[in-house]
């Protein structure tokens, strides 16, 4: 439940948090739950057979997973299945294709380039993967070390630390990085340059520099409990050092939270690199991307060509529920108490 | 409670000042330069510096904070380097067709989401309740530029050939009483379902397992215990108890809102808050971006601070016993 | 202040006529496919101004007994058999809105945990009120209140105008219970049902509030069902006792009988568990655990435990049969009274 009276005021009344751009905090904590709540069984996750037991008794969960497996293969095969090149030279030839409707050689048609738009999607895809798996996984580190320190240390660092994360948390996201993404040479303070978030590498920065924050919280909730354990302070007492407690006692029994904070977070990092592409301030050519597709084709609405946006965004759409019934499938899996 | 009211607002303070500092170092260090914006189609290699010394970025930084906060709390925020527009005015404008978007987003997916989740925690498992659940899943996994633009579509295209009517389906909805009302309504009417979708699905999970905590709990029991009506134990002690956590969250999404302006503003080629943005980016308009940036700031920080009233006030414990942080 | 009347008013039938009585009351809990006997056959009968106490481990059924009769059996609990009358009226077969109209008025329910059955949010004084206004048609919100400061004020709590402003959380754990109590007396019940009433409170604080309580039930005249494992509070409040065991009665008599020379093995084991000042004899706890309801043994379900038990109480269900000379002692056990 949500503790009433801390002291942080403004920002810090509650477990939740997360970062989407144009979307709800609730999605990490569908439930009024906290990270402390996700690790209940001292023993952290359930063993693997009963694990997948769970899991695979909620249909949406194996639906999820399904879509998941078929999507990512088509992804990481995509040079393979791909009809055509997904950005060629305009030739005059490849022009004269465009706005061509679904047919054998273009089993969804043609964007008004010209360019196969299968293939495109394909890419897209790729390009949303690689997002949104970079932006996990950063967003795990950085929110895992700063959670890690602050529930660690206890203290005025965790103050600290964590009125810092609350600060990220109700910062309007979109706003932010759309400031970001429109400079075309960033750096840090003129200390290092940034990678631009035209690129695949700049956007993941950029996206996790404000997507660690529900992450840091959770792992901070779950440090705090876990050290007042009796086996904790059963190892400090024997001596053992603060990294050795963190590393062999502690990080192993947040995996199970941590785990499904990165698939949420994928799906999540997903929609706002769209949203950016869409606005024009993500990923440029040569990249393609699902967001950018659907700007590109954004002048079709109000004609019979508006299927050129149905595709991108229709996958775009599955992807993102596809990790989110997974995340939510593992939480239940993992921790059976935290829903119903 | 005022006195709660009033040690909220006060700490609210330094929060404001700190985010005042932010938002001038993220347009400043990390956005882009607006000299060299200006500059790109310039052949003159003086450009940069002449266009640096028009704007006064070639003073330090703590001195163009200083400069710039004087002007917004004097209320001279200057014009638009692009339209030469009293960027006051500007915004002032922009607000008026803001506003009513997020306030009616905001008030149909609270309305929504507290129906929603109610009926979902009352009937767990029921089909009403799976029928919600996924989708809830949609509507989160929906990338709001997308639904805009098939809502669009339909609107615009679809129905019209499917029904075969010579206008768009919007225009056909007859304004029988010639009442400006009816026609801001149509004119919002997709915006704002556009908007709620993602906040209706998101809070109404919330709703649902934060009500669904209460009706386990012993002083629920209690109230059926009395002999209240079912109707009672769940809108009136039920509701009580599980706002606060609605309440929360709610505050939480309010930077989320604005992003969805945004986005909304954009599909729908809206003028507002979030088409100002877009201009002021693409034209290096520092003198309409860093306004806006604080109007949002103070947005967020209200936000927040009315959610802590609205907590205290459902709240005893919250108000009767926070005089002692820890 | 009169409590609404029920259709079947006792009138002149005397001490005998019973306020409620449970026939044959059969409960089965049903979890992920299974079925659980929780109660099985329990028959009981109260007059008004009785009292009676309901002992026997956690998990005995005394609770689920007690939240059967006001009709407020958790998810996944049904009654399967038997009958629950109220002041003639069969609460079985009442519609929702009868029982709504029983519970709270001619029953009434005091719970264990004084801090978690009230609401957080609500003065007490509106939360006594509003139970006066719900079942008393015509009492303005101003008579309410000024009922229920009254109501505080007679069970004990001092400043009772002042304190009726006072939310739960401001109160100390026995005050909240007796909050508890006038709420639960506001409509003069006939019916009173205390489940655990005292035993989250403080050792000391138990004594006042079950002296509250014994003063509530002897002005107002109802018959009171106290669910207790503590055999002390039996003996200080009870006229007759029913020892429970794995959903059954195994024991029942005056308080005196079944106290002194107690028939049931199970009875004679809850006894020689109580410490003793006046005794040197060393407690001795009874060995083993009760069965689950989902594995209840064949036969006697205490046999398992039992110092006793043979052959005939593997294969022989025990019934509750009248025992030795004191009326009303009942007992069910194939060696009842055998040696201790």
């Amino acid at each position: 439940m949500t503790t009433p009276g801390e002291p942080g005021g403004a920002v810090r009344r509650s477990g939740v948090g997360e970062l989407p751009l144009t979307g709800t905090a609730s999605l990490f904590d569908s439930g009024v739950r906290t990270g402390q709540d996700l690790a209940r069984d001292p023993g952290g996750a359930p063993p693997p057979a009963r694990f997948w037991r769970r899991y695979a008794r909620k249909p949406l969960a194996v639906i999820g997973a399904v879509i998941l497996l078929v999507l990512v293969t088509a992804a990481v095969f995509a040079p393979v299945i791909a009809p055509e090149d997904p950005t060629p030279q305009l030739t005059a030839e490849i022009l004269a294709d465009a706005r061509q409707g679904p047919s054998w050689e273009h089993p969804i048609g043609t964007d008004k380039l010209g360019r196969d738009q299968l293939s495109r999607v394909l890419y897209g895809l790729r390009v949303s993967l690689a997002v949104g798996v970079g932006v996990a996984v950063l967003s795990v580190i950085a929110g895992v070390a700063i959670g890690a320190w602050a529930g660690w240390r206890g203290g005025w660092v965790d103050g600290l630390l964590m009125r810092f994360t609350d600060l990220f948390l109700v910062i309007p996201a979109l706003v932010v990085l759309l400031v970001v993404a429109n400079n075309p040479d960033p750096s840090f303070f003129g200390l290092f340059d940034l990678p631009p978030a035209t690129e695949v590498p700049g956007m993941i920065v950029l996206l996790a520099a404000l997507g660690w924050m529900p992450m840091a919280r959770i792992v901070r909730g779950e440090f705090l409990s876990l050290r007042e354990r009796d086996y904790v302070e059963a190892a400090r007492a024997a001596g053992a050092s603060s990294r050795r407690i963190v590393f062999t006692h502690l990080l192993p029994n947040t995996v199970g939270p941590i785990v499904v904070f990165a698939t949420l977070a994928v799906g999540i990092a997903i929609l706002n690199e769209s949203v950016l592409s869409f606005l024009g301030a993500g990923v440029q050519y040569p990249a393609v991307s699902l967001g950018q597709m659907i700007a590109d084709a954004e002048d079709t609405v109000g004609t019979d060509l508006a299927y050129l946006i149905v595709y991108p965004g229709l996958v775009l759409f599955v992807l993102v529920l596809a990790f989110n019934l997974v995340g939510d499938g593992l939480r239940d899996a993992i921790d059976p108490h935290s829903r119903d | 409670m005022w006195k709660y009211v009033a040690r909220r607002a006060l700490a609210s303070i330094p929060v404001l000042l700190l985010a005042s500092v932010l938002i001038f170092l993220l347009v400043r260090e990390f956005g882009a330069d607006p000299a060299r914006q200006r500059c790109q189609a310039s052949r003159d290699p003086q450009c940069l510096t002449r266009v640096r010394a028009e704007l006064g970025l070639d003073r330090s930084l703590p001195v163009q904070y200083l400069d710039e906060m004087k002007n917004f709390v004097t209320g001279q925020w200057g014009e638009s380097q692009r339209s030469d527009r009293d960027v006051s005015e500007l915004i002032g404008d922009a607000m008026r067709e803001t506003v009513p978007l997020a306030f009616w987003a905001v008030v149909v997916s609270l309305g929504a989401a507290v129906l929603v989740g109610v009926t979902s925690a009352r009937h767990p498992g029921s089909v009403r309740d799976h029928t919600f659940t996924v989708l809830a899943f949609a509507g989160i996994a929906m990338p709001t530029f997308w639904l805009g633009l098939l809502v669009i579509q339909l609107f615009t295209y679809e129905l019209q050939q499917l029904l075969g009517l010579s206008q768009p389906i919007f225009y056909s909805i007859p304004n029988p009483i010639g009442s400006g009302w009816v026609d801001s309504a149509r004119e919002l009417a997709l915006p704002v379902f556009v908007l709620s979708v993602q906040l209706i699905a998101g809070w109404s999970r919330y709703q649902r397992a934060a009500l669904s905590d209460e009706l386990h709990g012993d002083h629920i029991r209690t109230a059926r215990a009395k002999g209240l009506s079912e109707r009672r134990v769940v809108w009136k002690h039920g509701m009580r108890s599980s706002s606060t956590s609605l309440v929360t969250v709610v505050a939480i999404d309010a930077g989320a809102l604005i992003g969805g302006v945004v986005v909304t503003e954009r599909v729908f080629s809206r003028p507002g808050m979030g088409t100002l943005l877009l201009a002021a980016l693409r034209d290096g308009d520092t003198n309409v971006l860093i306004p806006w940036m604080l109007i949002a700031g103070i947005g967020v920080i209200l936000a927040n601070l009315a959610a802590d009233v609205a907590y205290a006030a459902l709240d005893p414990r919250v108000r009767l016993t926070s005089g002692n942080p820890t | 202040m009169t409590a609404p009347a029920l259709p079947d008013e006792p009138t002149a039938a005397g001490p005998a006529a019973p306020v409620l009585a449970l026939d044959g009351l059969s409960v089965v809990l049903a979890a992920r496919g299974r079925e659980a006997t929780i109660l099985d056959g329990v028959s009981l009968a109260l007059t008004p101004g009785e009292t009676v106490a309901l002992v026997g481990e956690s998990g005995a059924g005394k609770t689920v007994l007690a939240l059967a009769v006001m009709g407020l059996l958790p998810d996944g609990m049904r009654v399967t058999g038997g009958r629950i009358v109220l002041g003639g009226t069969d609460l079985l077969g009442a519609s929702a809105s009868a029982l709504r109209g029983a519970r709270g008025g001619a029953m009434a329910m005091i719970f264990q945990d004084p801090q978690s059955s009230l609401h957080p949010a609500f003065r007490v004084g509106a939360q006594v009120a509003e139970a006066i206004r719900t079942h008393q048609a015509g009492v303005s919100k101003a008579d309410a209140s000024a009922q229920a400061v009254e109501l505080l004020r007679r069970v004990g709590i001092p400043q009772a105008d002042a304190r009726a402003r006072d939310y739960p959380h401001q109160m100390s754990g026995g005050m909240r219970q007796r909050v508890m109590i006038a709420m639960a007396i506001a409509n003069r019940p006939r019916l009173l049902i205390a489940d655990e009433a005292t035993t989250a409170l403080d050792v000391t604080v138990q004594a006042q509030v079950l002296e509250v309580l014994k003063t509530a039930q002897q002005e107002t005249g109802a018959a009171m069902l106290v669910v207790t494992h503590d055999l002390g509070v039996v003996a200080s409040v009870a006229d007759r006792v029913v020892v429970m065991y794995a959903g059954r009665i195994a024991e029942s008599g005056p308080v005196d009988t079944v106290l002194t020379e107690p028939a049931h093995p199970y009875t004679r084991g809850l006894l020689a568990a109580v410490p003793r000042l006046d005794e040197a004899a060393p407690v001795q706890a009874i060995p083993g655990q009760p069965p689950s309801p989902f594995a209840r043994p064949s036969g006697c379900a205490f046999r398992t435990r039992c110092p006793l038990a043979d052959e005939r109480c593997e294969a022989e269900d025990p019934v509750l049969v009248a025992f030795g000379a004191d009326a009303g002692h009942a007992v069910a056990c194939h060696h009842a009274g055998g040696p201790a």
